[in-house]
């Protein structure tokens, strides 16, 4: 189960309402390498995972990602505060707003919504792992382009916290991989079988 | 007493550090890392304490304050007068 803790990780306060800017910044809510696709591959990957040390850090870091989703949302509904109709039509977010208001959902920044096409569960350890060590790199160059785009101080500072804690898990998933091949190695090749899988049973002699 | 503004920040930052040693005793059995988690976790909790007792509920388990149910009223988190 969760507990909700009623702060943010980072605090976000955004004095300058932007609409143009939350169409891009939107992909990192529900885009594909956003926060909603990290949150949900870490937490649905972790029920195979070998090792406790593993497990604990899928749970930790998928968490996380959820308190992250909750950053870029709130940035969202800070930036789309306050409009004006010619602001909507000025600034291009009329395409959103037809459908969703000022409402915050997950969508890329093209427009399509978020899809569970975007995460892998393939049940292998390796190759989850793997995954993520990928997902989070392309979460950090998602938002160092975002910080190329932004001008806005109280924007960026906030996208800086949450590209930061990408390279923090890519980190933490790195141990993850040296823990899982270490144990594998143990009693065999690595790449000999899947340890989610293969060798389950007590009499297993593979 | 601490003003409410500080108070949060200060109760974010410790949170950081806990969630970001946890993490790596997720994966390292350190000593060092273990000592620096618990002096965290005992400041951490005095100032969850004074918060939550003087300003607003962090989780609902402490909802009632001064026998009143506090726990729904803003600011909510991604409310800007709340940060």
């Amino acid at each position: 189960m969760w507990i909700y803790e009623k702060k943010l990780q980072y605090p976000v306060k955004i004095k300058n309402p932007n609409p143009a800017l939350a169409k891009i910044i939107i992909s990192q809510l529900g885009g594909p390498h956003g926060e909603m696709g990290a949150s949900t591959r870490y937490l649905q990957q972790r029920y195979h995972m070998p090792d406790d040390r593993i497990k604990g850090m899928f749970t930790d870091i998928g968490t996380e990602e959820l308190a992250h989703m909750e950053i870029v949302s709130s940035i969202l509904h800070q930036l789309t505060k306050n409009l004006c109709e010619a602001d909507i039509k000025k600034s291009g977010f009329d395409t959103y707003f037809v459908d969703h208001t000022v409402g915050v959902f997950p969508q890329f920044a093209s427009g399509n919504p978020f899809s569970t096409e975007t995460i892998s569960v393939s049940g292998d350890v390796f190759a989850d792992i793997h995954e993520n060590l990928a997902a989070e790199q392309k979460a950090r160059l998602t938002y160092d382009n975002i910080l190329r785009l932004a001008d806005d101080p109280d924007v960026k500072d906030v996208i800086r916290f949450l590209r930061a804690r990408e390279v923090v898990h890519y980190q933490r998933f790195g141990d993850c991989l040296r823990i899982a091949q270490d144990k594998a190695n143990d009693k065999c090749n690595f790449y000999l079988y899947n340890p989610a899988f293969d060798c389950q049973k007590p009499d297993c002699h593979c | 007493m601490n003003d409410k503004k500080s108070l949060l920040n200060e109760i974010r930052a410790l949170d950081f550090a806990l969630l970001e040693t946890g993490l790596y005793l997720n994966a390292y059995d350190c000593q060092e890392a273990k000592d620096y988690f618990k002096a965290i976790k005992e400041k951490r909790e005095n100032l969850a304490y004074e918060y939550e007792t003087n300003y607003t509920p962090l989780r609902m388990e402490n909802g009632m304050q001064n026998g009143e149910w506090q726990w729904h009223k803003g600011p909510w988190p991604w409310e800007s007068e709340a940060n």
